[in-house]
C-alpha cells in the first residue's frame, strides 16, 4: 500500500517562490502540480482500485479562482469516497482547512440524461486573492475495476507546472497503457519501479502550456495527452485472471452482459405484425419500417444506473414506456428485428462534435453511444434510431467517421463509419426579388431544398414547431437579412430531403441614392463561412460536417437598368471553394454562387490560410452593382 | 400589532392531524382538450395547476406545513415532450407523502408511473443548510396529444414564513388554483398581483379557516423586447404568515415591515461573521468633520478596490472575501460602504429597494423578495446639512447624484435601535423616496472618419466614447478581457458595419474613473465598399449600426406596455470626406421621431466634408402598450439610414465644361 501519496500533511510549500504574474502574465492561476494516484488490490470480495486526486493551485488574479475548484465526479454504483480534505493557504501564509463534511456532493447528471448513479463532489472559491494557493486531495475506492479503463489528462486551461500520473499494482499483476495525444498514439513511456511488493507506472509531464478555449475548437481533450490504463492480470483468491484479449473477447464479454435484454413481450410481436403488414419481403424495407417506429414512437430518455451505463433496459420495458436512452433504442429494434428474421448486433461508438476518438483498450469506457449493426444478405447497415429525423441507411453526423465495435458473441467486428461527402448535406436556394415602389424594400419568392444534415436537422425542427413556427423557421434557413416570411409550406414526404417555399419580404434590397440603388449580395443574404475572430490559434478548427449551398439569387429589374457587374469569382483552396456569377438574364439580374466545404479538422498552422479563404469569400459577397431606376422619395 | 392581527381572534391550536393532502385526478371536465385553433403557437398547455397547503402549528414540536401540487399539461408539439420528463427538487427534511403521475394518451388509455420509475437522489452544496432531495421521473407512452398529469404531497417540518409564485408559466394555463387551510393560531397575510382583481375567498371553519383562490385562461409569460418587469405585469400571488399564537402568546414573524427587515438589519449591522476581517484604512483626515467628504473618498475607495462585478441577491459574501477578491456584488458593495462608514463614525443605513420600474416594496404586505437591492440612506447629521442617498453600484455617480435606476424610487431603510434596559437591538423600517440629483445621461458616441478612395475602397478610423454608467459598463466587461479580446471584439465591431472589413488597428477601452469616461478607437479598411458607376462613386451608409436596429420591427402585435428604464443617449456620427476630383450630391434628408424613443437623423456639409448624424435618445417611462406605433416608427426612422447612399461625382473636364 502506498501511503505516501495519501499523506496526512501537504508537501511543503514556499510561498516565496510562487509563480506570479510577471512569470505567467496571461495566466490567472497555475497549478503547481497535479497528482493522480491509482493503487489496484485485492479485498475480500474482489477487486479494487483507490484513486487519489490532488489538485494544488495558486491564484494570480483573483478571476482565476475558479480554478481551485474542488470537481471530482463518481458513480455511486461502483465507487466509495474514502476521504477528502483540503487546505486554502492565504498570501499571509494563513491556513483554512476543510474535508468531506465542507464539500457539497450533487446528483451530477444533467441535460440528455434523467436519471444516473453518477455524482460529483464540488467547492467553489471565488475572489481568492492573488498568492492564495489551495490544496485538495480526493481519495475513491472503485469496485471491481477490472472491465473498465481509467484516463489520465495532461493538461488543463492554466499552466501546469507539474502532473503526475502514478498506477501500481501488487507484484505478480500487471497493466496495460496507451498513451496518445489527439487520440493518435504518442511516445511517452512510464517510468516503471519494481518494489517489494508492488509495480509502479509513473508518467510524468512538466510545464504544461495553458490548453485555450477557442471557438469552433475541439474539445480540451481531444488535444492534450492521455494515458488510457486497465488492469491486464491479477489474482482473486489465488485465482489468476487475466483482462479480455482483444476486442472480440471484450465484445463477447458485452454481448453476454446484455443477454436477456432482447426478449420480444406480445405488446412487441403485435406492433411488428402491425407494422410489417403490408411491407414486402425486402429485408431492408422492413427493417427501415421497424427502424422508423422506434425512431418515431420511442421517446430519449436516459435512467443509467450501475451496469445500466451499458446493458439496456429489457425490451419489453422499453416498449411499454416508449422511452429510453439509445442502447434501449437500439436494443428494442434489436428484438424487433429477430422477430421479423433479421440479425442484429449493438454497436457501440463515441459520438463526437467533429473529433471521432478511437477505441484505445478493449475495455469499457471508450464509448458514449450505442447503435445497431443490421445484417442484410451480407451487408451490414448501421442504424441509429436514437436519432429523431436521420433515414434508414444513414447515420448522424456524430456517428460519422467514427469507430464501431460491433458487439458480437463470434467475432469482432470494428467498423469505421464513412464522412458524408459536402454534397450529402446540400442546401440549395431560389430567390427571386421584386423591389417594391419604395425603392428600398422588396418581395420576393424563395424555394428552399435542403438533404443530408441539413434535411434531418429542419425536420427535426418542423417536429418540435408549434403552430405558426413555420414562418420563422423558413425565414431563419433562407438567411435573408431582415425578412419577414408569409405563406409558408413544407413538404417534408421526399425520401432523404426537404422542400419549403414562401413568399419574403425584404426590408431593404439595398442603399439608395436618388435614382440609384446599390444592389449588394451581403446585404440581402448571409455569406456562408464561419467567423474567425482570433489573430493567432492555438487549436485546430473542427468542421464536424461537409456542406455544400447552392444559392440563385434573382433580382427583377422591373424599371431598373443594371450597371457594370462585377466579375465572376472562383476561390479554390483546400479548405474548400467558392464560386459566384453575375448574369443578366432577360429581366433579372442573376447571382448564382456554390459554397462548398469538407468535413476537416485544419490545423493551427493553417489557420491564417483558412481566414484568407472565409475573408475571400465575404469580399466576393460585398461586391455590388448599381440599379438605374426611377427617383423615389 | 397590525390591525391585522388584532381584528382575528386566537382561538387555540389545531392540533389533531389529518388525512393528507392528496386531491383528486382533474376531473375529465377539466381536462377536454381545448379546439385545435386554441392556443396557437404553445408547445404545451397547462391545464390544471393546483397548489394547496394545509398548515399545522404544534406545541410540543416543530410546525408542519404539508403542500399539495398537482399539474396537467397538454403536449400540442415535439417541443412540449420536454414536459414529460420531470425533475422534482425539494429540502432534505421534507417528507414525501404521496405522489402519483400518469400519461392519458390522445385515444384516452390511461399508464401510470410506475413505483420503478421513479428515482430519488439526495444533494448537499458546501453549506449545511443547502441539503436537498430530488425525484425524477419520466411518463410513459407519452406523444403530442398526450396528456401529462402528476400530483404530489410533501411535508415540510416547519411552515415557510413566506411563499411567492408566478401563475403565468412558459407555456399558457388554463385553469390555476391555490387552496391554503391553517389553524386561527397562525396569523397570515395573502395577495394577489395582476389578477385582474380575482378575490380570494374565506372559510370559516372552527379552529382553522381555508383560502381559496383561482385563475383561468392565463397566456404563457411574456417575451416582448422593452417589457415590463415580469413583478408588474405577470399575475403571482403571495402568501406570509404574520404571527403564531402558541399557548396564549403570540410570535410575530412578518407581521409589520418591522419585522420584515429585522434579517436584514441583523447580518447588516450586528453579524460579526459577515463583517470581521474586513479593516480596510481609508485616509479622510483632510475632512474632518466633512461628511460629504468622507463619503466622497470611501466611494472612490470602493470604486478602485471593491469595484462592481454583477447585480446580486442579499447578502452575498463575508466583507473580507469581498476585500481580498478586489470586486463586489452591489449588495456587497452597499454593506462594505455602510461597515466603513460606521468605522468613520458617519451615520448610516442601508436602504432596501426595488427600483425605477422594477415594482415597489408594498406597504400592505411586508416582507423583503421585492425590494432586492441595496442602497446606502446617510441621514443629515454634523458635518452634512441634508439627508444623502448613495447607491454604490452607481460608480460614475458624484455624491448627491443618484442612477437612472434610483428615479422615482421609495426605498426601505432599515435603521434598529436599542430600547430602553434591552440588549438586543429592535429593527425599524422606515419608507422613504430616494432623493438626489438626477445623474446625467450616460452617453454612447460613436464617431467614423471615412475615407473612400476613387477605386471605391473606404478607411474608416472609430472612436467609441462611453459616459457614466455606459463607461462603467464597460469598464466591468473590460475587466474580463484578455489582451487577445480586444482585438477579437475590434473585429466583430467592424463587420457588423461592413462586413469585409479587416482592422487595421486598435485601441482597447482608455478608462478615465475621475470623469467616468471609456475611449477606444478602432480603423477597419474595406476593399471596393463604394461602387463605381459611371462617373460616380456611391458610398452606402449601410455601416450605421447598433441602437434600435433591430428593435421594434414588427408594426403591430404588441401586447405589452413599454417600459423604458435606462436613460441614455446614442451618436452615431460619419464624417465623411468628399475625395479629390470629386464633388458630392443630394444629401440624406433630415428626420426625425419622438414617443418613448427620439430619433433624430441629421446631414450637412462642412467644406470638403459631410457629416452624417443620428441620434436616440431614451425617455424613461411606462408607456401604454397604444403608444406602440410610435415606437415602431422611431425604429424605423432610426433604420432608414442603412437604406441610403451617398453619391460622389467625378468633377472632370466634361462636367466643367457644362457648367
Amino acid at each position: 500500500m502506498l501511503l505516501g501519496c495519501r499523506a496526512a500533511t501537504w508537501a511543503p510549500l514556499d510561498l516565496a517562490s510562487l509563480p506570479d504574474k510577471k512569470s505567467h502574465p496571461d495566466a490567472d492561476a497555475v497549478v503547481l502540480s497535479e497528482q493522480r494516484t491509482i493503487e489496484y488490490f485485492e479485498a475480500e470480495d474482489g477487486v479494487r482500485n483507490r484513486s487519489t486526486h490532488h489538485w494544488r493551485v495558486v491564484v494570480l488574479d483573483p478571476k482565476g479562482s475558479e480554478h481551485a475548484n474542488l470537481v471530482s465526479g463518481y458513480d455511486r454504483s461502483f465507487v466509495t469516497v474514502e476521504s477528502v480534505r483540503g487546505q486554502l493557504v492565504r498570501p499571509t501564509g494563513e491556513v483554512e482547512t476543510f474535508t468531506q463534511q465542507d464539500v457539497g456532493d450533487h446528483p451530477a447528471f444533467g441535460g440528455s440524461i434523467l436519471y444516473a448513479d453518477s455524482r460529483a463532489l464540488t467547492k467553489s472559491f471565488q475572489g481568492l486573492p492573488a498568492g492564495t494557493v489551495v490544496d485538495w486531495e480526493v481519495t475513491l475506492v472503485e469496485r471491481d475495476p477490472t472491465w473498465r479503463i481509467d484516463r489520465h489528462f495532461f493538461g488543463w486551461r492554466i499552466p501546469v507546472k507539474s502532473s503526475r500520473f502514478e498506477v501500481s499494482v501488487p507484484t505478480g499483476w500487471s497493466i496495460d497503457h496507451q498513451v496518445t495525444k489527439q487520440w493518435a498514439p504518442h511516445d511517452m513511456p512510464p517510468q516503471t519501479v519494481d518494489e517489494a511488493k508492488a509495480q509502479r507506472h509513473v508518467w510524468t509531464a512538466t510545464d504544461l502550456a495553458a490548453v485555450e478555449t477557442e471557438a469552433s475548437g475541439p474539445s480540451f481533450v481531444d488535444v492534450i495527452p492521455v494515458v488510457t490504463v486497465r488492469l491486464a492480470k491479477w489474482t482473486e483468491k489465488g485465482v489468476p485472471k487475466s483482462a479480455f484479449s482483444s476486442y472480440e473477447d471484450y465484445a463477447r464479454w458485452m454481448f453476454e452482459l446484455q443477454s436477456g435484454t432482447a426478449v420480444p413481450s406480445d405488446g412487441i410481436r403485435t406492433i411488428v405484425d402491425e407494422v410489417l403488414a403490408d411491407a414486402p419481403e425486402d429485408p431492408r424495407v422492413r427493417a427501415a419500417k421497424l427502424y422508423e417506429w422506434v425512431r418515431d414512437n420511442v421517446r430519449y430518455v436516459a435512467v443509467e444506473v450501475g451496469v445500466g451505463g451499458w446493458r439496456p433496459h429489457e425490451a419489453h420495458d422499453v416498449f411499454a414506456k416508449r422511452y429510453g436512452d439509445c442502447k434501449d433504442k437500439a436494443n428494442l429494434l434489436r428484438t424487433m428485428l429477430q422477430l421479423a428474421g433479421i440479425e442484429s448486433h449493438l454497436a457501440e461508438l463515441y459520438s463526437h462534435d467533429g473529433v471521432p476518438r478511437p477505441f484505445v483498450l478493449p475495455n469499457a469506457g471508450h464509448s458514449n453511444h450505442a447503435i445497431l449493426a443490421v445484417h442484410l444478405d451480407g451487408e451490414t447497415i448501421l442504424a441509429d434510431p436514437t436519432t429523431r429525423t436521420v433515414p434508414f441507411g444513414s447515420l448522424p453526423v456524430s456517428d460519422q467517421g467514427a469507430d464501431v465495435l460491433v458487439l458480437r458473441p463470434d467475432t469482432a467486428q470494428m467498423i469505421r463509419t464513412p464522412q458524408a461527402a459536402p454534397d450529402h448535406n446540400n442546401k440549395k436556394l431560389k430567390i427571386v426579388l421584386t423591389p417594391d415602389a419604395s425603392g428600398i424594400s422588396a418581395v420576393g419568392e424563395v424555394d428552399l431544398t435542403v438533404r443530408g444534415a441539413f434535411g434531418w436537422s429542419l425536420r427535426g425542427e418542423l417536429l418540435r414547431a408549434a403552430d405558426g413556427d413555420e414562418k420563422n423557421i423558413f425565414s431563419g434557413w433562407v438567411w435573408l437579412e431582415d425578412a419577414k416570411a408569409s405563406k409558408v409550406t413544407f413538404d417534408t414526404k421526399g425520401e432523404g430531403e426537404v422542400r419549403g417555399s414562401g413568399r419574403v419580404k425584404l426590408a431593404r434590397i439595398g442603399t439608395r441614392a436618388g435614382d440609384r440603388l446599390v444592389f449588394k449580395p451581403a446585404e440581402v443574404l448571409r455569406t456562408p463561412g464561419r467567423r474567425l475572430n482570433e489573430d493567432k490559434r492555438t487549436q485546430p478548427v473542427v468542421f464536424a460536417r461537409g456542406i455544400l449551398r447552392d444559392t440563385e439569387l434573382r433580382v427583377k429589374l422591373d424599371g431598373y437598368t443594371a450597371g457594370e457587374l462585377p466579375k465572376a469569382t472562383k476561390i479554390e483552396s483546400e479548405f474548400g471553394t467558392f464560386v459566384q456569377t453575375w448574369a443578366l438574364e432577360s429581366d433579372a439580374l442573376v447571382v448564382r454562387s456554390r459554397f462548398e466545404r469538407p468535413a476537416q479538422v485544419v490545423p493551427p498552422e493553417k489557420y491564417d490560410a483558412l481566414r484568407r479563404f472565409f475573408a475571400a469569400v465575404v469580399q466576393a459577397r460585398g461586391e455590388g452593382v448599381v440599379l438605374r431606376g426611377e427617383e423615389t422619395k | 400589532m397590525k390591525k391585522i392581527l388584532m381584528a382575528m381572534l386566537v382561538v387555540g391550536l389545531a392540533g389533531c392531524s389529518h388525512a393528507t393532502l392528496v386531491g383528486d385526478w382533474a376531473p375529465d371536465t377539466m381536462l377536454e382538450k381545448p379546439p385545435a385553433d386554441a392556443y396557437s403557437g404553445a408547445d404545451a398547455v397547462v391545464l390544471v395547476k393546483e397548489v394547496k397547503a394545509r398548515m399545522e402549528v404544534r406545541r410540543a414540536t416543530h410546525d408542519v406545513s404539508e403542500w399539495h401540487h398537482h399539474q396537467a399539461v397538454l403536449i400540442k408539439t415535439e417541443a412540449g415532450l420536454d414536459e414529460a420528463n420531470v425533475r422534482l427538487t425539494y429540502a432534505k427534511k421534507a417528507k414525501f407523502l404521496h405522489f402519483s403521475a400518469r400519461t392519458i394518451t390522445p385515444d384516452g388509455e390511461i399508464f401510470e408511473v410506475g413505483p420503478e420509475a421513479i428515482h430519488e437522489a439526495d444533494g448537499k452544496g458546501d453549506e449545511e443548510d443547502q441539503e436537498y432531495q430530488v425525484r425524477v421521473f419520466a411518463f410513459p407512452r407519452v406523444e403530442v396529444g398526450s396528456i401529462v398529469e402528476f400530483r404530489y404531497t410533501v411535508e415540510l417540518p416547519w411552515i415557510p414564513s413566506h411563499y411567492s409564485r408566478f401563475v403565468s408559466t412558459k407555456h399558457p394555463v388554463k385553469h390555476y388554483s391555490v387552496e391554503l387551510e391553517g389553524p386561527k393560531a397562525l396569523y397570515y397575510r395573502v395577495k394577489a398581483y395582476h389578477a385582474d382583481g380575482t378575490p380570494w375567498s374565506l372559510e370559516d371553519e372552527g379552529d382553522s379557516w381555508r383560502l381559496r383562490w383561482s385563475m383561468s385562461d392565463i397566456p404563457a409569460a411574456s417575451k416582448e423586447s422593452y417589457a415590463p418587469h415580469e413583478r408588474l405585469r405577470e399575475p403571482r400571488w403571495m402568501f406570509g404568515v404574520q404571527g403564531v399564537s402558541v399557548a396564549g402568546t403570540l410570535y410575530e414573524r412578518n407581521s409589520d415591515w418591522d419585522h420584515a427587515v429585522a434579517w436584514v438589519g441583523k447580518r447588516v449591522y450586528h453579524d460579526d461573521e459577515l463583517t470581521s476581517g474586513f479593516d480596510p484604512k481609508i485616509d479622510v483626515s483632510a475632512c474632518g468633520e466633512d461628511v460629504g467628504c468622507k463619503l466622497r473618498n470611501v466611494h472612490g475607495w470602493l470604486n478602485e478596490n471593491a469595484p462592481l462585478k454583477s447585480w446580486a441577491e442579499f447578502p452575498g459574501r463575508k466583507l473580507r472575501a469581498v476585500g481580498d477578491s478586489k470586486e463586489a456584488t452591489n449588495v456587497e458593495k452597499a454593506r462594505a460602504m455602510q461597515k466603513i462608514l460606521e468605522e468613520l463614525d458617519v451615520k448610516s443605513r442601508v436602504a432596501l429597494y426595488a427600483g425605477f420600474l422594477r415594482g415597489d416594496a408594498d406597504d400592505d404586505f411586508p416582507h423583503t423578495t421585492d425590494v432586492d437591492r441595496l442602497a446606502i440612506y446617510v441621514p443629515k447629521q454634523d458635518g452634512l446639512d441634508e439627508d444623502l442617498w448613495v447607491d454604490p453600484a452607481c460608480e460614475y455617480c458624484a455624491i448627491g447624484e443618484i442612477p437612472y435606476w434610483l428615479r422615482d424610487t421609495r426605498a426601505v431603510v432599515v435603521d434598529y435601535e436599542y430600547e430602553q434596559l434591552a440588549t438586543v437591538p429592535t429593527y425599524r423600517a422606515r419608507f422613504m423616496p430616494v432623493t438626489g440629483k438626477a445623474q446625467a445621461p450616460s452617453s454612447y458616441t460613436y464617431r467614423y472618419g471615412v475615407d473612400v478612395q476613387p477605386n471605391g475602397d473606404v478607411r474608416v478610423r472609430s472612436t467609441i466614447s462611453k459616459t457614466a454608467n455606459a463607461a462603467q459598463m464597460a469598464r466591468l466587461d473590460g475587466r474580463k478581457k484578455k489582451a487577445d479580446d480586444w482585438q477579437s471584439m475590434a473585429k466583430t465591431f467592424a463587420e457588423a458595419r461592413i462586413e469585409q472589413a479587416k482592422v487595421v488597428k486598435q485601441t482597447p477601452y482608455d478608462f478615465d474613473t475621475d470623469k467616468w469616461t471609456a475611449n477606444r478607437a478602432i480603423e477597419f479598411e474595406a476593399t471596393g465598399y463604394a461602387v463605381r458607376d459611371g462617373d460616380s462613386l456611391i458610398l452606402p451608409l449601410s455601416f450605421f449600426s447598433g441602437g434600435l436596429d433591430d428593435s421594434f420591427k414588427s408594426a403591430g402585435g404588441r401586447k405589452q406596455p413599454i417600459a423604458v428604464r435606462q436613460l441614455y443617449e446614442r451618436v452615431e456620427e460619419a464624417t465623411i470626406r468628399i475625395p479629390d476630383g470629386f464633388d458630392v450630391q443630394t444629401l440624406p434628408s433630415g428626420v426625425s421621431s419622438s414617443g418613448p424613443f427620439e430619433v433624430r437623423i441629421e446631414a450637412e456639409r462642412d467644406g470638403r466634408l459631410v457629416r452624417i448624424r443620428r441620434i436616440l435618445r431614451t425617455k424613461p417611462g411606462m408607456y401604454p402598450v397604444d403608444s406602440y406605433p410610435k415606437a415602431f416608427e422611431a425604429g424605423e426612422t432610426f433604420r432608414k439610414i442603412r437604406s441610403e447612399a451617398l453619391t460622389f461625382v467625378e468633377q472632370g473636364p466634361a462636367i466643367a465644361g457644362r457648367k
